[in-house]
């Protein structure tokens, strides 16, 4: 009776009240919302695990440890559901909620919920927050506080604005509201804190992650407290945070492609795992928030994945026929899998998602894997393709890279589909980007260290040394530049045998112009034949782009390696040129012309990186 | 009478700084290409100018090389001011100081540039050459480029004081 008295009471205080969309900030958000639920943390830890498959009109609870069906429930699940240690709570349809005892799968109660559409629920092991479209009063959106075990409703707060998903974390609910995130205390409905976000025009929803609170949209994200500065995943083929606009659109066809982001407290997320369809790419990030490195690949053979959660050291899957596909987090190896048998739509993974203990990429395989990943003709495997190609592209090995290039020239899926046309094209694209590990910061500084001139009384140390590492981190300008000092008449010897070295790694068709330039001016002076090998190994450049018309038939690379050709030809029927030059150049291009007889006789030329894949 | 003085030095400092001009065997041989590219540029016009460039850009031995820039220097020409800027940046000094000097045989601004491209150069003889440009063809622009080059070059500044008649061919009676 007490109890009922004080519950009436907090709703007579509670109800009714506002959540501006806009207010003056106020109080320190992580200060007054942290450590608050030590017992629920431990709750959660020490829960069984459980695979929700959301299917078309009911819900099947599997327990993943044993393979086996724990429960089956009539439901038809319209929204996202959310679990605490005890309860699963679906929203279902006619704009109710549905608690589920988590072992069992009895009902626990049934209630309607507040508004008119859902936006977003969250959950701890005594409250539940419910973001709403509409309210009492005409109003645009509501707040709604729940008790977790009887879902009664404690307190609305009417807002004046679309609100995002919440996050709740002992009794606290911390949810987006316009450009600001807003704190509650979930007892009484008082508001604790508020923040402006930076650029918070699209905050969809808020995550709590071992004491820190991140707030994101898109692909964006602001970790709460921390001077709000804005975290951009660059180039993200998938949200990180999706995007409701206002209603939660449930488990719709955007399951299948999201990215997974590795919250770390005070720094930005240095791992994220790509979903698309049948992919899944693990990578790590740079501190630009750019991909940098592929940890590992997995590609399901048939049927595309709906939902994927990360586990501690596993990556749990979910599979459209229902199969539950379980990967070794640090290297994506297959560590178990559950056979499915009807079609979901998606599905809640819930299990202690503790701490993660070796992030260190061990796949010795990713590389290949992204190669194989590239030639899938699939088309629902594109976005997955595009971060492939991204990565390939920022590895330190232009072998590795000709990859990207060999795409964007139209040597590998060169089939005349929309999907590799796309693929195409962004290939074509990254090639005109800063390749390598290294960041942005970094291509910019070996960019400025080749902008520097051979002078007098200039050490030569560090223009070699970023000679060497534009092989590994660069922009397309680390070409023009190379080119440059290749043809400055200041530039030490043997530099100049490092400059064709790297334009060599780079292969890049842009380079021909400044070696046939090089190699013709200097064929018939023996001084600079002599001083270094730089001249023969031009004409070894020079060759070799020659040979690209031999395989490709169109493009910049063939047009480049015909004027590679025309210089060559020349110098070798120069009877000036330096002899030992003249006898190498020649016998190149004779060992070309055999090359290209043989491969006119073959039925059908074998593209450029067949061997290499 | 100075100017030609100077001139002279500028040429016995250019064959001091190279080597013999390199000899072929066969069809043709440096003199006959030499002999060609005069024969060139002995021939106005824009035909002859176009065969000149592209002779030129295809790669000929210094010593042809030599020969031409010294035919331009005599008479020079602006509308082939672009092929000695061009061997102003080849690697052989011999050639990129003649060129250089060609170059600044046009006079004006044309001799300002080729003075500042000689000033600029991370070879001491070939900055020691901007100094007898500067003399050659003076101007207020080339002062104080040959002023800035002392100040940020010591060693050159030691090394013309103490050659300074290197510097002033004539009779500084």
């Amino acid at each position: 009776m007490k109890a009922a008295l004080f519950i009436a009471a907090l709703a007579l205080v509670g109800c009714g009240h506002a959540l501006p969309g806009n207010a003056a900030a106020h109080g320190n958000l992580v200060v007054d919302t942290n450590g608050q639920d030590p017992r629920g943390d431990r709750q959660q830890r020490v829960a069984a695990p459980l695979v929700v498959l959301i299917e078309d009109a009911r819900v099947r609870a599997i327990d993943p440890a044993h393979a086996r069906t724990q429960w089956v429930l009539p439901l038809a699940v319209t929204g996202h559901p959310v679990a605490n240690a005890t309860l699963v709570y679906f929203p279902v349809r006619g704009h109710r909620l549905v608690a589920v005892d988590r072992i069992h799968g009895t009902v626990r109660f049934s209630i309607d919920l507040p508004g008119e559409a859902l936006t977003g629920l969250a959950a701890s092991e005594r409250w539940i927050a419910a973001s709403v479209v509409g309210g009492r009063r005409g109003a645009r959106a509501e707040l709604v506080a729940l008790a977790a075990h009887d879902g009664q409703v404690r307190w609305r707060h009417r807002s004046d604005a679309t609100l995002g998903i919440p996050a709740v974390h002992g009794t606290v609910v911390v949810v987006p509201t316009g450009g600001q995130v807003a704190a509650l205390r979930l007892t009484t409905g008082r508001e604790l804190a508020r923040q402006d976000v930076p650029g918070g025009d699209q905050l969809e929803r808020v995550v709590h992650h071992r004491d820190a609170w991140f707030v994101g949209g898109g692909a964006q994200w602001v970790e709460l407290g921390q001077g709000g500065r804005m975290h951009t995943l660059a180039g993200a083929q998938a949200p990180v945070f999706p995007r409701v606009s206002g209603i939660d659109p449930g488990h719709d066809d955007g399951e299948r492609l999201r990215l997974w982001l590795a919250l770390a407290q005070h720094a930005i997320a240095r791992d994220a795992i790509m979903l698309a369809r049948r992919a899944v790419v693990a990578l790590r990030l740079d501190p630009d928030g750019r991909p940098r490195r592929a940890r590992w690949v997995h590609v399901e053979e048939q049927g595309e994945l709906v939902a994927m959660e990360v586990l501690g050291d596993r990556v749990v899957l979910v599979r459209e026929d229902g199969a539950i596909v379980t990967l070794d987090a640090a290297t994506g190896a297959v560590s178990d899998r559950i056979s499915g048998g009807d079609p979901v739509r998606g599905a809640l993974v819930l299990g202690d998602s503790g701490e993660r203990r070796d992030t260190t990429p061990k796949s010795t395989t990713a590389r290949a894997d992204l190669q194989r990943l590239l030639v899938d003709p699939d088309p629902r495997l594109l976005p997955a393709q595009r971060l492939a190609l991204e990565l390939l592209w920022r590895d330190d090995d232009p072998k590795v890279r000709e990859t990207v290039v060999a795409l964007a020239e139209g040597e590998l899926r060169s089939e005349p589909s929309v999907a590799a046309g796309a693929l195409r094209d962004h290939a074509a694209t990254l090639t005109h980007a800063h390749w390598g590990q290294g960041t942005v910061a970094d291509a910019d500084q070996v960019l400025a260290r080749l902008r520097e001139r051979p002078r007098a009384g200039r050490s030569p140390d560090a223009l070699a040394s970023a000679i060497r590492e534009a092989a590994h981190t660069g922009t397309p300008e680390v070409i023009e530049q190379l080119a440059a000092l290749l043809l400055h008449p200041g530039t030490r010897a043997a530099l100049l045998v490092d400059i064709v070295e790297t334009l060599a790694k780079l292969r890049d068709p842009a380079a021909v112009d400044a070696v046939a330039t090089f190699v013709r001016r200097y064929h018939a002076d023996q001084v600079v034949a002599y001083e270094s090998n730089a001249l023969r190994a031009a004409a070894e450049l020079l060759l070799d782009h020659a040979a690209t018309p031999a395989r490709d038939d169109g493009g910049i690379g063939a047009a480049a390696g015909e004027r590679a050709l025309t210089a060559l030809r020349a110098v070798a029927d120069d009877p000036l040129c330096e002899p030992v030059l003249r006898a190498f150049i020649a016998h190149g291009l004779s060992q070309m012309a055999d090359e290209t007889t043989d491969e006119r006789s073959k039925p059908e030329r074998p593209p450029l990186l067949s061997s290499r894949l | 009478m100075r100017r030609l003085g100077i001139i002279a030095g500028v040429v016995v400092l250019a064959t001091a700084l190279g080597g013999s001009p390199v000899q072929a065997e066969g069809d043709k041989s440096v003199e006959a290409v030499a002999a060609r590219l005069v024969a060139l540029f002995a021939e106005p016009g824009p035909t002859t100018a176009a065969q000149l460039r592209e002779r030129v850009e295809g790669g000929v031995p210094p010593g042809a090389l030599l020969v031409l820039l010294d035919a331009y220097r005599a008479a020079p020409r602006a509308d082939l001011v672009d092929v000695v800027q061009g061997l102003g940046a080849y690697r052989g000094v011999e050639v990129r100081a003649r060129a250089l000097a060609a170059w600044a045989a046009l006079g004006g601004t044309d001799a300002v540039a080729a003075i500042a491209a000689a000033a600029d150069d991370g070879e001491p003889l070939v900055r020691k050459l901007a100094v007898a440009l500067a003399a050659a063809h003076p101007s207020a622009r080339a002062d104080e480029i040959v002023a800035e080059l002392l100040r940020t070059d010591p060693e050159l500044a030691a090394h013309l004081a103490a050659e300074s008649g290197l510097l002033v061919p004539e009779d500084p009676q």
